[in-house]
């Protein structure tokens, strides 16, 4: 290939993956425009890291087809495989994996060389990506001269420096500290935010979805559960885990009017009564108060419950609920404090029927 | 508590001292190599020995040695390392007896090795007798002989060593190489290549160790002919008969050698962690 | 006993198996004899054992014979090995022997060096030996073998276009008989035990009185079992030896 010289035109993904190994039965369809983040999040061994190995052409798809803007990178039917050496595919991965017998910026130039850049135009290609990412001091070490955040950012260097048309990070965060975790993150999201093609990022920490991610895919099984923005995945969680993903309350129910019949048997309120039969309904933690003793106000949904666990999160504590209705309520940490909450007390819930957010199933 | 009763009465230590057994025995394993080579610098005509390291048939002999046994080494580089990684990473039919043949070498007697290579390459092997007639080459009794031989008993070692460095990798560098755009021979080269180099290095080294001590297979394939086929071992062989002393005085030449290679490629080439300076805190690797 | 006692134990009883004699309750006579007099000591000594004469003997009477090089065998004997006889295929070896020997070593067969090639190839005499087209060998000169082809050599003033100097004499022969050499100098009783072989002698014209391949054979002084020892040296004279030496092509003093 001739040396890079402009960024290739913007071209959007779309793929649809039909995939067997093992235990994973993959089937999926994915469409992400020029321009967009999309996360992929779902518990391990969903096929997060497969899809990302299928669209990198590491491994042929069974079934289905990989389009990236015009090319056409993989058709089972139409005997067209392009491999990876040849798709313009920028990878980060969680352990950086970067060249130990190079050194930081001869990591960065190595796709540049690959693509037959001269050696010292390649250097200062990487030099000068290096420095936009602030580690130009860093160029001469070795990656087991750096710390886990700087190699990382140096890996993420590498995979841009060849301007590739699609981006694939599989858990880029997932190795670093807390505190590294946020850096990096922030250069991640300035760098994702100012890329010209797709991006797909695999992680398992709803933060960096919400962070990073124009969309977000929930893939369990195999499958693509649910789709779309951090908002609309929030207001109406497909299943259990986009529920969790998100941090609200699922319960599923049986609707007669504006009362629904719990699993357990326990009744809530809600305002809309347009539904019938079974019905799922969604609660933010933050809409559910906790009282000492039956609260006098407006909720129409109250109840004595006791409380499982606190987790004090800074300024926000989350307290779970057990019987009747398993709950997890957000409420701030004075208040947490003022209430005494503890494993095993006795506490009063309430909620707003205007608060249940009810769809049907 | 013994089974008396009394307190067992334990001398402090700091932990990192082996244990005593172990010293002992690794005592002994140094003693294996240590005490021979003892002997040998005892035998040492120490007053005549550089005179005898002058002569003709000794210098003969080393430039002999040197330039097969490097050859050999070089050669079991060049077709070994390929043949490592077809065996650590294809998969054909007949693979595990590829494997098992090609160590062989390794469990032969070296003359029956040297009898196979005339049975195959001698004048009247297909082979042979082909490159006798269209080209003139003779190789028994030559210096390629003596290289072709050496690589045969050396070429082992260097496949057995690398393949095993090649099989340990998990392939996802070679993977994030691929991302970048490296073509499979690129990735070969610019990864693989230098992610074994340890390894490499070690199978080198003990490919051209093999190749420089070769007897058997030497003299009953290339031969003994001083000045063109007489390698350092031929010549201490034939030089026990007439000469012993200037034998003694050549063995200890030879273990000169391999000490100075040895000890040289280990501090450059071939860093252990306890050796080299860059500190291993636990950062990223 | 803990675990590195056992392994300590176990390491040393080995090396005392190894060490140990073997059984002296059967005499064995030990040999060490020249390569070339391999098979035919082996026959002497199977009819030595059926009749071992006169003298000696109660129980049964083995013969052990160890071959190899005459310059190896005179350095394991010098090193302390322990033989009773020595039979190698030159005095001079006799001469550099540490260990001393009981009276006048016995000669008791002779050899002629000759020029083997391979039957069916062409025949090559000693003159041909400056043709470097030809691939030709000889022994190396700290053998007998070989010092005999120097000399014959330097006897037929002829510089030797030699392609290789064979540790022993065995093994220059079989490369002679597998074709991989054109010719040899090899003794006679080597062609004579090798069909493959066939001979060309030395031309009249050299003076083979500077070759004396005759082979001694002597008592060590350190011999265990010193009666036996002369028993058989003795049974070398006999007509039957004789008549098993000339069998194997060698001649008589």
């Amino acid at each position: 290939m001739s040396q890079v010289s402009s960024p290739p035109p913007a071209l959007g993904l779309l793929a649809k993956l039909c995939f067997r190994r093992g235990d994973l039965d993959l089937d999926v369809e994915l469409a992400v425009k020029p321009g967009e983040t999309l996360a992929l999040v779902g518990p391990n061994g969903a096929g997060k890291s497969t899809m990302l190995e299928l669209l990198a052409g590491l491994t042929p798809t069974d079934a289905g087809a990989i389009r990236l803007g015009e090319t056409l990178l993989d058709d089972p039917e139409e005997n067209v495989f392009v491999p990876t050496d040849h798709r313009a595919v920028g990878a980060v991965f969680h352990d950086h994996l970067l060249f130990n017998h190079l050194s930081a910026r001869d990591n960065v130039a190595f796709g540049l060389r690959c693509r037959g850049v001269r050696r010292a135009n390649a250097r200062r290609q990487a030099d000068h990506l290096l420095a936009t990412f602030g580690l130009a001091s860093l160029a001469t070490r070795r990656p087991s001269e750096l710390s886990g955040g700087q190699a990382q950012r140096v890996a993420l260097a590498r995979a841009l420096a060849t301007k590739p048309a699609l981006l694939l990070l599989d858990e880029p965060l997932s190795a670093l500290d807390v505190e590294t975790r946020r850096e990096v993150r922030r250069l991640l999201g300035d760098q994702l935010a100012a890329f010209a093609g797709p991006a797909i990022v695999v992680t398992h920490d709803p933060t960096d979805a919400m962070l990073l991610a124009d969309r977000i895919a929930v893939v369990e099984h195999g499958r693509i559960t649910q789709i779309g923005t951090i908002d609309e995945i929030r207001r109406h969680p497909a299943t259990r885990y986009a529920a969790t993903l998100v941090g609200t309350n699922l319960l599923d129910g049986v609707a007669d009017g504006t009362t629904v019949e719990l699993n357990r048997g326990h009744l809530l309120t809600v305002a809309d009564g347009s539904q019938l039969g079974s019905v799922r309904l969604t609660i933010r933690p933050e809409a559910i108060s906790l009282h000492p003793q039956r609260p006098v106000g407006s909720q129409r949904n109250v109840w004595q419950t006791t409380v499982d666990v606190v987790e004090s999160m800074g300024d926000t504590t989350r307290v779970t609920l057990g019987e009747p209705i398993a709950l997890a309520v957000d409420v701030t940490t004075a208040a947490a404090v003022a209430l005494s909450i503890a494993p095993g007390n006795s506490v009063w819930a309430a909620v707003k029927a205007t608060e249940v957010s009810i769809q049907a199933t | 508590m013994t089974a008396n009763g009394a307190p067992h009465r334990t001398r402090r230590r700091p932990a990192t001292r082996p244990p005593a057994s172990i010293v002992v025995l690794g005592a002994l394993g140094a003693a294996i190599v240590v005490i021979p080579l003892l002997g040998l610098l005892s035998r040492t005509p120490w007053g005549s020995l550089l005179d005898r390291l002058r002569d003709d048939t000794v210098l003969d002999a080393l430039r002999i040695s040197l330039i097969t046994s490097v050859a050999a080494a070089a050669l079991a580089t060049v077709f070994g390392v390929p043949l490592a990684w077809l065996l650590a990473r294809t998969r054909f039919p007949g693979r595990r007896l590829l494997r098992a043949i090609v160590t062989l070498p390794m469990v032969l007697p070296p003359v029956v090795g040297g009898a196979a290579l005339l049975f195959a390459l001698g004048r009247r092997s297909p082979i042979g007798r082909f490159l006798d007639e269209e080209f003139g080459i003779v190789l028994p009794f030559s210096i390629t002989g003596v290289i072709i031989a050496n690589t045969f008993v050396a070429l082992p070692f260097l496949v057995v060593t690398v393949e095993g460095a090649i099989a340990a990798l998990d392939g996802r560098h070679e993977s994030a190489a691929a991302t970048l755009g490296a073509s499979r021979l690129t990735v070969f080269r610019r990864v693989v290549i230098p992610m074994i180099r340890p390894s490499l290095v070690a199978g080198g080294v003990l490919a051209w160790a093999r190749a420089f001590g070769e007897f058997g297979a030497t003299i009953t394939f290339a031969g003994n002919l001083p000045g063109r086929t007489q390698t350092l071992p031929l010549a201490v062989f034939t030089e026990l008969d007439a000469d012993r002393d200037t034998a003694i005085a050549i063995s200890l030449l030879m273990v000169a050698v391999s000490i100075a290679v040895l000890v040289a490629l280990r501090e450059r080439w071939w860093p252990t962690d306890m050796d080299s300076g860059a500190p291993r805190d636990g950062v990223a690797q | 006993m803990n675990r590195v006692g056992v392994a300590a134990a176990t390491v040393a009883l080995t090396l005392a198996m190894g060490c140990s004699s073997p059984d002296d309750s059967a005499s064995t006579l030990r040999v060490f004899a020249a390569t070339s007099l391999g098979d035919l000591l082996s026959d002497l000594a199977t009819a030595f054992q059926a009749d071992p004469g006169g003298a000696v003997v109660d129980d049964e009477v083995n013969v052990d014979i160890n071959v190899a090089g005459s310059s190896t065998l005179r350095l394991q004997l010098n090193e302390g090995a322990s033989a009773d006889l020595f039979a190698p295929a030159s005095t001079e070896q006799l001469q550099l022997l540490d260990v001393g020997t009981v009276g006048e070593p016995t000669r008791f067969a002779t050899n002629r060096l000759v020029s083997a090639h391979r039957i069916g190839g062409p025949p090559i005499g000693i003159e041909q030996f400056t043709d470097t087209n030809l691939l030709l060998g000889a022994c190396a000169p700290s053998v007998p073998c070989g010092a005999y082809a120097a000399a014959a050599f330097k006897a037929a003033g002829i510089e030797p276009a030699l392609d290789t100097e064979e540790p022993d004499v065995r093994s220059l022969a079989s490369k002679v008989a597998e074709g991989e050499l054109d010719a040899g100098l090899v003794y006679a009783t080597d062609v004579l035990a090798d069909s493959r072989l066939a001979a060309v002698e030395l031309p009249s014209s050299v003076d083979v009185s500077v070759l004396d391949v005759t082979y001694p054979v002597a008592q060590l002084t350190d011999a265990a079992h010193p009666e036996l020892a002369a028993a058989f040296i003795e049974f070398l004279t006999t007509a039957d030896a004789r008549s098993i030496i000339i069998a194997h092509g060698f001649g008589l003093p």
